[in-house]
């Protein structure tokens, strides 16, 4: 049996196993608890998001347990920018049926940035769990469950909230002149929540000159834009961890959105930053009023 | 009126004359000052245009009870401004350049410490502006207190929010051990617990690393998350009797 450090509770838990060697030598040999956690924004409410979980492959001892009011299964989702964390009970009284369906929905406001997801199921009762599939190596077939015991857990869904404005990945995009750079030099600097590209005074001129045309902002999106998103989707892909940056966050997202939604996308960086250009995928908040 | 946000282009200019514009920070902008930036309004909120006029300045009273009272004049007087808006430097640095600029120089610059112009520098880069979340939490002048107050009121529940606050906001280790590290008090009922044990018994310093361990431990043993306030309490001041036996 594979001990998991910082996880394994020292009794049976049953969790997601997804390969053959994971099943063998699970806490519940064979089994996988994967719940499905699929997240969107309400169409009636864009300030909406719902969370839809499909409960799956949960053993027959704990969801009996479920049905028998000993235990309860939650949909735990946490928001660490913004202390949110709220939990739902999913119900479950039918202990003949196998599989568990629900939905939260959350106000979008209250989150920022990385959420997390996951299902538990905690004991509320003592009663005595037996189950076949219990790996030998624990040295018992049965054990008795205290209140407040996890019973299974699922992998924890992470997902991003970040809103911008519409169709528009500039938006996460700050141009800063500097008088260092000459003629159509830039730099780019991507350890900051916003990309930041530097530009010399001569290409500011340019780029100022084309922008309020529609063929001109055309001119300045494909010759400026879309290398700098190239090059962060590049680095994305290479690095997990500049998804820390609201940058990092709106492209991951805007991204998934955009390969729901347009199943013939390329997957290289240069062919989504062209697309993420053309498909309208971010939502705004912010008034175009000015003090 | 709405309340404010600079686009982010302004914001890094700022960051980078902050040098320049030094005598604006300790003085006060020129009237011209804010005309010159394409300030924008965030959707549906609102804030007085004298709000300044409503924050505490009293030598009288001590640090962590000053920060406890303007905590919430800031958080009941930003109306509408959700936890997602709270996140945005932007609107955090647009609102200390308008309305926080006194108090920033009261709060944090007049200071026996701080004496060199250098100095003072490096607080208004701190103040004013922030680059990551854990900034706006802890570091920015007004942010800091919006956040404190805004995670009472998530957890109190029918406790008396102001009393919360004031305990957040006088006792500096829990309330960094709160807002700077928000694995474990990301849930409204781990820091309601914490707040009423520290009510309850008031902490010194020792004790207080120790027991803030257990709970650190404790978290990886029980889910915090699906536990209520009072089971919560109740297993804080078990770790609080073992750390005091």
């Amino acid at each position: 049996m594979k001990y998991i450090p910082n996880k394994s509770y020292g009794y049976p838990v049953q969790r997601e196993s997804l390969t053959a060697f994971d099943k063998d030598n699970a806490d519940y040999t064979g089994s996988d608890f994967s719940p499905q956690l699929h997240s969107g924004i309400d169409p009636d409410n864009h300030n909406q998001i719902f969370i839809e979980v499909e409960v799956l492959g949960l053993e027959p001892p704990i969801k009996a347990a479920i049905g028998k009011q000993q235990a309860d299964i939650f949909l735990i989702v946490q928001c660490k920018n913004t202390f949110f964390s709220a939990k739902m009970l999913l119900e479950h009284k039918d202990a003949s049926k196998s599989i568990i369906n629900d939905e939260m929905k959350i106000d979008a406001n209250k989150l920022f940035g990385e959420v997390n997801a996951r299902v538990l199921v905690i004991a509320k009762d003592e009663f005595l769990l037996k189950s076949d599939k219990i790996n030998p190596e624990f040295g018992y077939d049965k054990f008795s469950v205290e209140k407040g015991m996890l019973l299974a857990e699922s992998p924890t869904s992470v997902w991003y909230v970040n809103k911008e404005p519409k169709n528009n990945p500039k938006s996460i995009v700050t141009l800063n002149v500097l008088d260092t750079l000459k003629g159509g030099e830039y730099t780019i600097d991507l350890d900051n929540e916003y990309i930041e590209v530097g530009i010399g005074n001569d290409l500011n001129q340019k780029i100022s000159l084309y922008k309020n045309t529609k063929g001109g902002a055309s001119l300045n999106n494909n010759l400026l834009y879309v290398p700098v998103i190239t090059f962060a989707l590049t680095k994305l892909k290479d690095n997990d961890e500049y998804k820390e940056f609201k940058w990092g966050q709106v492209l991951t997202t805007a991204l998934e959105e955009l390969e729901f939604s347009n199943e013939t996308m390329r997957s290289e960086p240069h062919n989504q930053a062209q697309a993420l250009f053309r498909d309208i995928i971010l939502t705004d908040i912010y008034d175009e009023t000015k003090l | 009126m709405k309340i404010p946000i600079f686009p982010q282009s302004i914001l890094v200019d700022l960051y980078s004359k902050i040098n320049a514009n030094y005598n604006g920070y300790m003085n006060g902008f020129d009237e011209d000052f804010f005309k010159r930036f394409n300030v924008q309004t965030v959707i549906n909120t609102e804030i007085a245009s004298d709000f300044s006029d409503e924050l505490v300045f009293d030598d009288n009273i001590s640090r962590g009870n000053l920060d406890a009272l303007n905590a919430i004049i800031i958080y009941n007087g930003l109306k509408d401004l959700t936890p997602y808006h709270a996140k945005d430097s932007r609107i955090w640095s647009a609102l200390n350049h308008m309305f926080f600029r006194e108090y920033t120089i009261y709060r944090h610059i007049k200071r026996p410490n701080i004496t060199s112009k250098e100095e003072k520098l490096k607080v208004i880069g701190k103040r004013f502006f922030s680059k990551t979340s854990r900034q706006i939490d802890s570091e920015n002048v007004s942010s800091r207190l919006w956040w404190s107050a805004y995670v009472a009121d998530q957890c109190r529940g029918d406790h008396d929010f102001e009393k919360l606050v004031k305990t957040l906001c006088n006792n500096t280790d829990l309330r960094n051990s709160i807002l700077e590290r928000p694995t474990i008090f990301q849930i409204p009922q781990v820091v309601l617990a914490s707040l009423l044990l520290h009510e309850k018994y008031p902490m010194k310093r020792e004790v207080y690393r120790d027991w803030i361990k257990l709970i650190n431990f404790g978290g990886g043993k029980h889910i915090y998350g699906a536990m209520s306030a009072d089971e919560l309490l109740k297993l804080f001041e078990q770790y609080y009797d073992e750390v005091k036996s």
